[in-house]
């Protein structure tokens, strides 16, 4: 071949191609090795012709080019590369390479071979044509470079590596090559569309385009409503693409990726030059090794992920419950409370060091200190009975001595709550509300929806008995009553220790206050037991064992 | 994770994310084949992981990085000699040895001259450049979607190519003189 050949380069190139793509056979590599060996020029386009894969393939540049290219036209074009021609440097080129034939698909070596339905086959058809419509807009239409896309709406303890450009509320993200890079803490995008997502730092991303974000390393989980469908997360390995969902994707620094599903479904696209599609759905998740592109199952971890944060309340929401003992202990119902501090009922006010046995008016009174407890009262039935500081009444009050112990109290479980005279509950994580008779406190289910906005509170969910406190166990008999709004929703009365019930009542987003009680148990006001005189509410120590209120996103 | 793993972890990753690409590069140069290449940087990357105490912190980290890659290079071709498989001699990765100051500090430039010659194409060959980097598409697929054969679309994207090698080229060579 003449070393002045118009398409040596064109030659060489073919041959970099085949071998980047693992196609080029034994005797076209034994020939571009030569190549290389002997051409110093043909080294230095080799050398060419890495760098730009990297860049096409890794850094985004492609994404950084207009839609709008020079208006080059290709006799331009061909000018211009008869002149590079002329200044190429000599390279002795072989027979030209064979070219991948029809039949060889080069990247058709699948590694994974996911066992589907038929049906799912078709889902996934008609799915992928929804999908290469997403894909295709995305990227030929979407793909500019320095577009305001998504605004930064909150951030919690957060800390960026780019000091000189402070990253604060209300900063709008452009498209283009800019890695953020989030050392710690938490930060929420808003996407114009509005998909919305929670970073977790130390995570580095990049907005790719106004529907896309590339994450390099760290979590990240999306909320995308309907109207933003098509909303994707690029991982080195794996594209994931919202069908009408939230999920998490996690990038370690291994390289694997993980996506978890929590609702609606996504398309997984996973796998370098073999590409696998499948969709994975409500509670599943998926890890795909950041080696070897294999995807196996794992299991989906609803509180893997910071789901939404919220910097006036200082909230964290993993989809945890939210814990009204931890709201008694001063507390916003996620572990900031403090175990053992209490609220006096006959005061409203907060006090580690609860008093005895004493007597107080039914009053409703306002607690102050906590903004998600409304306040508490002493409940004795003999006028009417105030529930909320809007004035609900509980009519059916019963009577009572009007005498009280202690506070109500958060406390763990763990040493306090007997199921049965003889077995403990040892989980030391169950939190726990401890209400002597008669006690009453109520909650404010309105405060609480603005700890976490885009949450919804569906349902108070508790277990009850009595303390193993007492000292008189067979002298413990009390009512456990449960309001809503000054509406009774729940009454379970005389019960004794080593009794153990459930609660479980379902609140509508109307619902503005929650009342939890406990009364004497319709004992009479002086009683005889073992030669002692006891009052009514001797040895009734009530105990709401893990109080919550369950979450759920809008 | 106790506070001083997190600070590690944090270190790692502000010198490792900036310069992953330019680590996987240097793999590529003696292993241009692509999923052969992740495959080391992935081993590449978890033993920078396992050996960060042993890198001292403000000193060159792709230096020290590209030690350790060309240990899993070597790794690599070991397994390839006895698997048979396509692979470098050791004299062309010798060569390769020799080249690679020059080309690690010319990376950035490379890069800088792809920029601008990415501008010197038309819109339809952008395009494909896209279907084939960003929607990692294969050669069949890009075929279907231009309605053309398999191998017409493997040479135009191999000529695509081509034209930017050239133009790279041509831009670090005038730059060069410029220097």
């Amino acid at each position: 071949m003449n070393k002045k050949e118009p398409h040596f380069v064109d030659q060489l190139t073919n041959l970099f191609v085949l071998s980047m793509d693992g196609t080029i056979s034994e005797e076209q590599f034994r020939i571009l090795t030569n190549i290389l060996k002997t051409n110093t020029a043909a080294r230095e386009f080799f050398y060419d012709f890495i760098a730009s894969y990297i860049g096409l393939d890794q850094l985004g540049i492609l994404s950084e080019q207009n839609e709008e290219q020079e208006n080059w036209s290709s006799q331009q074009i061909w000018d211009e590369l008869l002149k590079i021609e002329k200044t190429a440097p000599e390279v002795e080129i072989p027979a030209a390479p064979k070219e991948p034939e029809e039949d060889k698909k080069p990247t058709e070596n699948k590694k994974v071979h996911p066992k589907v339905s038929k049906f799912s086959v078709f889902s996934l058809v008609l799915s992928s044509a929804a999908l290469l419509f997403v894909i295709v807009y995305a990227h030929f239409v979407s793909m500019r470079r320095g577009i305001e896309t998504a605004t930064l709406t909150d951030s919690m303890n957060a800390k960026w590596a780019d000091i000189a450009s402070p990253v604060e509320k209300g900063t709008r993200l452009v498209t283009g090559e800019k890695r953020w890079l989030l050392r710690e803490g938490y930060a929420e995008l808003l996407f114009d569309n509005q998909a919305r997502v929670v970073l977790e730092g130390p995570a580095e991303f990049q907005i790719l385009a106004e529907d896309r974000i590339g994450l390099s390393y760290g979590k990240v989980y999306a909320r995308v409503p309907q109207t933003a469908g098509g909303f994707s997360v690029y991982t080195p390995n794996a594209k994931i693409i919202d069908l009408g969902t939230e999920f998490g994707v996690q990038v370690e620094i291994g390289g694997n990726t993980q996506l978890h599903v929590l609702k609606g479904k996504t398309m997984l696209m996973a796998g370098k030059t073999d590409r696998v599609n499948m969709e994975i759905s409500q509670g599943d998740a998926r890890k795909i090794s950041g080696k070897t592109g294999e995807i196996s199952d794992i299991c989906c971890r609803p509180n893997h992920f910071v789901r939404v944060i919220n910097s006036e309340s200082n909230c964290v929401w993993r989809g945890q419950n939210l814990d009204l003992a931890d709201i008694v202990g001063g507390g916003n119902g996620f572990g900031s409370g403090t175990t053992g501090m209490s609220i006096d009922p006959t005061s409203g006010k907060l006090s580690s060091k609860p008093e005895g046995r004493r007597g107080a008016s039914n009053d409703y009174r306002l607690v102050a200190s906590i903004p998600y407890v409304d306040g508490v009262f002493v409940p004795n039935g003999r006028s009417q009975q105030i529930v909320s500081s809007q004035g609900h009444l509980f009519q059916e009050c019963p009577e009572t001595t009007g005498l009280t112990c202690e506070n109500i109290i958060n406390v763990t479980a763990n040493v306090d709550f007997l199921v049965t005279q003889t077995q403990y509950v040892s989980d030391a994580s169950l939190r726990a509300i401890s209400m002597h008779a008669n006690m009453g406190i109520t909650f404010d289910l309105q405060a609480m929806r603005g700890l976490i906005k885009g949450v919804d509170i569906q349902r108070f969910q508790s277990q009850f008995g009595i303390r193993r406190y007492a000292v008189r166990p067979s002298a413990s008999n009390a009512d456990f009553w449960v309001l809503v709004d000054g509406k009774l929703k729940f009454k379970k009365e005389h019960v004794k220790i080593g009794q153990f019930h459930s609660i479980d009542i379902e609140l509508s987003e109307n619902d503005r206050f929650l009342t939890l009680m406990i009364t004497e148990g319709d004992d009479p006001e002086t009683r005889f037991l073992e030669d002692m005189v006891l009052t009514a509410i001797d040895s009734d120590w009530g105990i709401f064992i893990d109080p919550v209120l369950v979450l759920s996103p809008k | 994770m106790k506070n001083s793993e997190k600070d590690v972890s944090e270190t790692f990753l502000e010198v490792f994310l900036p310069n992953q690409k330019r680590i996987l590069s240097f793999i590529l140069c003696y292993i241009p084949n692509r999923a052969d290449a992740d495959d080391v940087f992935q081993n590449t990357t978890s033993v920078l992981w396992k050996k960060f105490d042993q890198y001292t912190a403000g000193t060159d980290f792709i230096a020290w990085s590209t030690v350790i890659a060309r240990y899993e290079v070597m790794s690599y071709y070991k397994k390839k000699k006895r698997d048979g498989k396509i692979h470098f001699d050791e004299q062309m990765q010798r060569i390769i040895d020799a080249d690679m100051e020059t080309v690690n500090s010319q990376f950035d430039n490379r890069i800088d001259a792809l920029r601008k010659c990415l501008k010197k194409l038309i819109s339809d060959e952008i395009q494909i450049l896209k279907m084939r980097y960003e929607q990692d598409l294969s050669f069949a697929k890009i075929a279907d979607r231009l309605s053309i054969s398999s191998t017409a679309a493997f040479k135009k994207v191999s000529k695509i190519h081509s034209r930017l090698i050239q133009c790279i080229r041509q831009r670090v060579v005038l730059e060069k003189e410029h220097e």
